[in-house]
């Protein structure tokens, strides 16, 4: 079996580590615990493939976050659905490692369970085409396309 | 013709004997080979490596005479480039030693006296090592329970070696940690180029050993020495020449038999706990030889003293042995062996252990031996010896016959003896009933005589005598005492006393007065036989008509009369008194009842 490190990048509070646990434990918590340095969650994909999550954190300090990255061999971009501003986060981090563009990504827009709060845009829509060409509308809370996520990357890599 | 044949193979040739002149050039000018040869050799090199791991080693190969020239030749070089090193590392170095000498003294002073150091200094004195390695081996107090090698790109595993159950961690999970947290320190905490080497996780002690593409992470149990550090240093670089493609090669990341087997070398519990279970073994060994050799001293010494103390308690004993003088005692095959001058009478019955006693007889003049003798001699158990100081004195009660006293003699004439004091006493004979009469009369007017087993006894006696003799003769048989006649002295003396007897004529007694002395003289006589010395005294009176005279010389009549009748009738003169009641003046009246004769008994 061969690992694969995928390292989870968004802005603080988009759910990158929800997902995680939804994924990786099938749970959720509504209480935010802010996630220090970075946390690490393993889940087999299938036979011959195991995923080592690297779920992040600050990105929003400069550069702390550059040696976490290093060597992984996909990328899950996180944005929050209601909060665009997270997507800007996303450009800035790839603007400090551009390295990144070319690993297999997707990208989670998060919390769609927050319907009446979803602020989106097509524009948004044609940024995170720039970033990656798979992203799915997804929800840590209900669950909605996280597996699908993390299997279509797991295809990407295989 | 060679000529023609010269211009022919110019003709066809001559693009070949250019290159092979060129080749030829490339061959002797060294410099341009180098050139050509430079262009591959990284390509050679990395396949030849592919092909076999092990050339890894002979290309890294150091050949120290090249170092030594070069520092020779710059000197100046190497002292600039050591110089900014050479503190930090003496620093370090030194920090390091001077923890080990902490821990070693630490180590030295609690095990210098403990049962362990004891141990193991028997074991360096019998093995020949080294007794500080001994200790050295000893003290190596750690466990590698798990070992990781880790790609410090990517932090992802690469092998792992060690129980996986005492995981509590996924083993990807806890090396990706492992590198974040190592990221984490080298960017935030620590100098550059620095970066966390080692971790506490409770009792276990995490060790991160840097390599050039992958880093070991080892879980440890207890306390590491240097040594162990070392050891994974060494092995740190090991691995990377000798699974340098398997370590570059994601593919055969965690799928890797012989790297795993490599690293599970590195889990020393495995191998040292062998040698500690051999050692424990030969402890076990060593500590029941020793056990059987003090066991065995013991009872050497507890069998040389035991028997010291027997020897010595049978030689006191021997010498506190009356008759017997001591000059050897052996001891063999479980026997004691005594030999001394011996008495023929000592006696060695109180003696605690079977001894053969080989005497020389002699004529002991201990106390003991001379009371013994004569014990032997006088042959009577009724007399009593007691010999102080050869002074013998004789108590108890025997029969004392002729042949007794000749022993008694005898014996104070054996030597040894300055005095002999006989104290002891006659003891009574069986008395008999001929022996008894002879020399316990009869009490007065009993007879007593033995026919057969009964004692026949007739007479007569008082109730006290003949009660004091029953008492006394009915040991010697039964008793007949139909024929005895028991009576009172008081009731004779009163029968005797009782009436005055009336008596006018002086010159005969009649029928009544003669019955009545009868009377009285069958009773005196009965008194006699008791009370021998008794006597009845006779008094006259008279009533005084008349002369004086006339009436003294008529009751003078009167008493012989009865006087006389009495001395008749069998007692004797001896046993009468007689006193007459004499008239001084006549009365000048007459009165029978006054003429008496009063009888008494006296005495």
């Amino acid at each position: 079996m061969i690992s694969k490190k995928v390292c989870m990048i968004g802005r603080f509070a988009v759910g990158k580590t929800s997902l995680v646990d939804r994924y990786v434990k099938n749970h959720f918590s509504e209480k935010y615990q802010t996630t220090v340095g970075v946390a690490i969650s393993t889940k087999i994909m299938d036979e011959s493939t195991k995923f080592v999550i690297w779920d992040i954190a600050g990105f929003e300090q400069d550069n702390h976050y550059k040696p976490y990255l290093r060597g992984a061999h996909a990328i899950i971009f996180v944005v929050d659905a209601t909060e665009p501003e997270s997507l800007h986060t996303l450009s800035q981090i790839l603007a400090d490692s551009p390295e990144l563009k070319d690993l297999p990504s997707v990208c989670f827009i998060n919390k769609t369970d927050l319907v009446d709060e979803i602020i989106w845009q097509d524009e948004f829509t044609d940024t995170i085409t720039e970033l990656t060409d798979h992203h799915f509308w997804t929800s840590a809370k209900t669950g909605d396309n996280v597996e699908d996520g993390f299997v279509a990357l797991s295809h990407l890599l295989s | 013709m060679s000529d023609d044949r010269e211009k022919l193979k110019a003709l066809l040739l001559s693009e070949e004997m250019a290159q092979i002149e060129a080749l030829r050039k490339l061959w002797s000018d060294n410099q341009l080979l180098s050139a050509k040869i430079s262009e591959v050799l990284g390509q050679a090199a990395d396949l030849t490596i592919a092909k076999d791991p092990s050339f890894q080693k002979k290309f890294s190969k150091i050949d120290s005479k090249s170092y030594v020239k070069a520092i020779k030749a710059n000197k100046e070089m190497f002292i600039d480039t050591l110089t900014p090193i050479m503190g930090p590392m003496i620093r370090r170095s030194v920090t390091s030693a001077i923890r080990r000498l902490s821990s070693d003294i630490n180590r030295a002073i609690e095990l210098g006296f403990s049962a362990k150091a004891l141990k193991w200094r028997w074991l360096a004195f019998r093995t020949g090592v080294p007794f500080t390695e001994i200790v050295f081996n000893n003290t190596i107090e750690y466990q590698v329970q798990q070992i990781f090698l880790i790609d410090n790109n990517t932090g992802l595993l690469i092998q792992h070696a060690g129980h996986e159950e005492s995981l509590l961690q996924d083993k990807d999970a806890f090396s990706a940690m492992l590198t974040a947290i190592q990221d984490f320190v080298k960017e935030s905490v620590t100098n550059e180029g620095q970066s966390l080497t080692a971790a506490e996780l409770g009792d276990s002690l995490v060790w991160l050993v840097p390599g050039n593409r992958a880093n070991i992470a080892v879980v440890i149990k207890g306390a590491p020495t240097q040594r162990l550090h070392n050891t994974f240093i060494q092995a740190t670089e090991n691995i990377h020449i000798e699974f340098h493609h398997e370590i570059a090669d994601e593919k055969l990341w965690n799928n890797n038999p012989e790297l795993k087997v490599e690293l599970e070398k590195l889990l020393l519990t495995k191998t040292q706990s062998d040698p500690e279970n051999e050692k424990k073994k030969s402890n076990f060994g060593l500590w029941l030889f020793l056990f059987l050799l003090l066991s065995l001293l013991s009872w050497a010494v507890w069998s040389t003293y035991k028997e010291h103390q027997l020897h010595k308690r049978i030689t006191t004993q021997l010498n506190q042995t009356p008759g017997f003088i001591l000059s050897d005692l052996e001891h063999k095959e479980d026997e004691f062996i005594a030999s001394g001058l011996q008495d023929p009478l000592t006696d060695f019955s109180h003696l605690d252990e079977k001894v053969t006693i080989k005497g020389t007889p002699f004529i002991s003049l201990d106390d003991d031996i001379i009371k013994l003798r004569i014990e032997k001699i006088l042959d009577e158990p009724n007399i009593i010896v007691q010999v102080k100081d050869q002074m013998v004195t004789l108590q108890g009660a025997v029969n004392k016959t002729q042949a007794v006293n000749q022993r008694i003699t005898f014996a104070s004439m054996l030597p040894g003896i300055s005095r002999l004091t006989d104290l002891s006493t006659q003891y009574p004979v069986l008395e008999t009933w001929e022996s008894y009469i002879q020399s316990n009369p009869i009490p007065n007017g009993i007879e007593a005589k033995k026919v057969n087993d009964t004692i026949h006894l007739s007479g007569a006696s008082t109730q006290q005598n003949f009660d004091e003799l029953i008492n006394k003769v009915k040991k010697f048989g039964k008793i007949d005492s139909t024929a005895v006649e028991v009576f009172s002295i008081n009731e004779l003396e009163q029968l005797i006393t009782k009436i005055p007897m009336n008596i006018i004529n002086t010159t005969a007694l009649n029928l009544q007065q003669t019955g009545r002395l009868d009377e009285i003289a069958l009773t005196f006589k009965k008194m006699l036989i008791i009370r021998r010395d008794a006597k009845i005294q006779l008094t006259a009176q008279s009533d005084c008509q008349g002369p004086a005279l006339i009436s003294n010389t008529n009751s003078q009549s009167r008493l012989s009369l009865v006087q006389s009748y009495l001395t008749a009738k069998g007692i004797n003169n001896k046993n009468i008194t007689t006193n007459i009641m004499k008239c001084t003046t006549d009365t000048g009246q007459k009165d029978h009842s006054k003429i008496v004769v009063k009888f008494e008994v006296i005495q």
